[in-house]
C-alpha cells in the first residue's frame, strides 16, 4: 500500500469514520506518519455553521414572499432537440431557397459527407448548449475542449473533402460568401440565445459563443448548397470563418453581458420562465 | 453493515431533498421553508471557506438564495439536488470574489498603498482550525474540491456535477491537494519541533 493508494480511500470515505476501513489501509496509516497526519487533519471537520435566526428569516422572507409555481425546464433531450431544430429548420429553409442548380464540384458522397459533418457538429453543440442551461450537469469534456472539438472537426472534414487550390478572384468571392453566410447565421444565433435565456447561464461567454457557432453553421450549411466554388482556400475563408466569427462575437457579447450583470449586481443571469 | 446503513441514510436524505425541491417548485411554502432550513447550513459552510468573515459569508448566503429562487425552474425533478445547489453557490462565491476584487482595486487606487494589508486582516475569522489554515494555502481550485469533498461531505460525482467538470478532473485536483497538504503538514511538524 502506497500513499497514492491511500488517496483513493480518502476520495471515497469520510476520514472521521474509520469503521469500514480495510486492514491494509489501517496498517499503512500506522506506519506512515505523513498519511497519519493527513488523515487526522481531514477527520477534523470544522464546526457546522448555524445560520443566525435573523439571516434565516430574511432568506425565508425573500423566498416565501415571492413564491409562485414554476414549470421545470424540459428534459435534456428536448432542449437538445430544440437547438437542433433551430439549426435544422433554418439550414433546410435557406438551403432550399438558395440551392444552386449547378452540379457540385466534388463527388456526391463527399458533398453529402461534408453536409453530414456540419449536421453532427451542430448536434454536438446542441447537446453542449442544453447543458449550459442547467446547473449541476456533468461535463465529460471542459467547455474549451468541447468547442475545440467542433472547430477541429469542421476544419478537418473540410481538409479531407475539398481540393487544396485558390480560385480566382479569391478575395471578392470569399468576401461575398462570408457576408451572405453571416446574414444567414444571424436569425439562428439570435433564436439560440433566446432559448438559452430560459436557463441559468453561469458561463455566458461560452454559452453565447456556442450560440454564435451554431448560427454560423447555418450559414456554412446553406453556402454549401449554394456556392459552386470548391477550393479549400475559398471554403476556409468564405464559409468556415462564418461560425468561427459567430463564436468570437458570441464570446464577446457574453463577456459584455456578464460584466453588465456583475456591475448591476444582478443575482444571477437566470430569467425566470 | 455500517457502510450500507450510511448509504441508505444518504439515499433517504437525497430522496427527501428531491421531494422538498419539487414542492418548492410547486410553491409549497412548507417545503420551501424546510429546504431553507436544511440546506442553508451546508451552503454557509461552503461559502464561508477558509478566508471569509462570517458577516460576508452570510451576505453571500442571502445572495445565493436569491439566485436559487430565480433559477428554481432549472432543477429537473429526479436529478441530484445538492450538486444543483452547490453549482449555484459556487458561482455566487466566484462573482462575490470578483466584485470584491474590483472594489478592493478601486479603493486601492484612492487610498495609500501602504494600507493594502489592512483589508485582509478583517477577513479570516474562520481560520480557527488547522484544517482551514492549511486548506487556505492551497490553490483556489484545490481548496474548492477539498471543501466540497471533505468539509461539506459531497461525493466525487456530486463535486464533478457542482463544478461542471469530470470525475477524473476532480480526483486529480483532490490528489494534488492531498499531496500539498502532506507537504504542508510536514513543514508544520518540523517547525513545531524546532520551536
Amino acid at each position: 500500500m502506497t500513499c497514492q493508494e491511500v488517496n483513493e480511500y480518502l476520495d471515497r470515505t469520510s476520514p472521521a469514520d474509520m469503521s469500514g476501513l480495510p486492514e491494509v489501509v489501517r496498517k499503512h496509516l500506522d506506519n506512515c506518519e505523513c498519511c497519519q497526519r493527513l488523515w487526522g487533519l481531514l477527520s477534523r471537520r470544522p464546526c457546522p455553521r448555524q445560520v443566525p435566526e435573523p439571516v434565516r428569516s430574511r432568506i425565508e422572507q425573500d423566498v416565501l414572499g415571492s413564491l409562485e409555481p414554476v414549470k421545470p425546464l424540459p428534459e435534456p433531450g428536448k432542449l437538445t432537440l430544440a437547438f437542433a431544430l433551430v439549426f435544422g429548420g433554418f439550414s433546410a429553409l435557406f438551403a432550399v431557397l438558395m440551392a444552386s442548380s449547378d452540379a457540385p464540384g466534388v463527388s456526391t458522397a463527399s458533398f453529402a459527407a461534408f453536409a453530414g459533418v456540419i449536421g453532427v457538429i451542430a448536434l454536438w453543440l446542441s447537446v453542449t448548449l442544453s447543458r449550459e442551461m442547467v446547473p449541476g450537469e456533468i461535463w465529460r469534456l471542459s467547455r474549451i475542449a468541447t468547442h475545440a472539438v467542433a472547430v477541429v472537426g469542421l476544419f478537418g472534414a473540410m481538409a479531407l473533402v475539398f481540393p487544396w487550390r485558390i480560385d480566382e478572384p479569391f478575395v471578392q468571392e470569399a468576401w461575398k460568401c462570408y457576408k451572405a453566410g453571416f446574414v444567414l447565421a444571424l436569425p439562428a444565433a439570435v433564436l439560440a440565445v433566446l432559448l438559452l435565456r430560459r436557463g441559468v447561464l453561469f458561463s455566458p461567454r461560452f454559452a453565447c459563443a456556442g450560440a454564435g457557432f451554431l448560427g454560423g453553421l447555418v450559414g456554412t450549411f446553406s453556402l454549401h448548397f449554394s456556392c459552386p466554388t470548391i477550393g479549400a482556400a475559398h471554403i476556409t475563408v468564405g464559409h468556415l470563418m462564418v461560425p468561427v466569427t459567430g463564436a468570437v462575437i458570441g464570446f464577446a457579447a457574453g463577456h459584455l453581458a456578464s460584466a453588465r450583470w456583475s456591475a448591476e449586481n444582478v443575482p444571477g443571469p437566470a430569467v425566470s420562465s | 453493515m455500517r457502510g450500507g446503513t450510511a448509504v441508505r441514510t444518504a439515499q433517504a436524505d437525497s430522496d427527501e431533498l428531491q421531494r422538498l425541491m419539487s414542492g418548492y417548485q410547486q410553491a409549497d411554502r412548507e417545503a420551501a421553508a424546510k429546504l431553507v432550513e436544511r440546506v442553508s447550513p451546508m451552503l454557509l459552510r461552503f461559502l464561508a471557506g477558509p478566508l471569509q468573515t462570517r458577516a460576508y459569508a452570510e451576505d453571500m448566503l442571502q445572495e445565493c438564495w436569491l439566485r436559487i429562487h430565480r433559477s428554481r425552474h432549472t432543477y429537473r425533478p429526479g436529478t441530484p439536488v445538492l450538486p444543483w445547489f452547490f453549482a449555484i453557490a459556487r458561482y455566487t462565491r466566484i462573482d462575490a470574489y470578483r466584485r470584491r476584487r474590483q472594489i478592493d482595486a478601486n479603493e486601492l487606487a484612492v487610498e495609500d498603498l501602504s494600507t493594502s494589508g489592512a483589508g485582509q486582516s478583517a477577513l479570516p475569522d474562520a481560520a480557527d482550525t488547522d484544517l482551514w489554515r492549511l486548506v487556505g494555502q492551497l490553490p483556489p481550485s484545490q481548496q474548492e474540491v477539498i471543501q466540497m469533498l471533505k468539509v461539506t461531505g459531497l461525493s466525487l460525482e456530486e463535486v464533478a456535477r457542482a463544478t461542471g467538470s469530470s470525475v477524473g478532473s476532480v480526483k486529480q485536483k483532490a490528489h494534488r491537494a492531498y499531496q500539498k497538504l502532506r507537504e504542508l503538514l510536514n513543514l508544520d511538524s518540523a517547525a513545531r519541533k524546532n520551536a
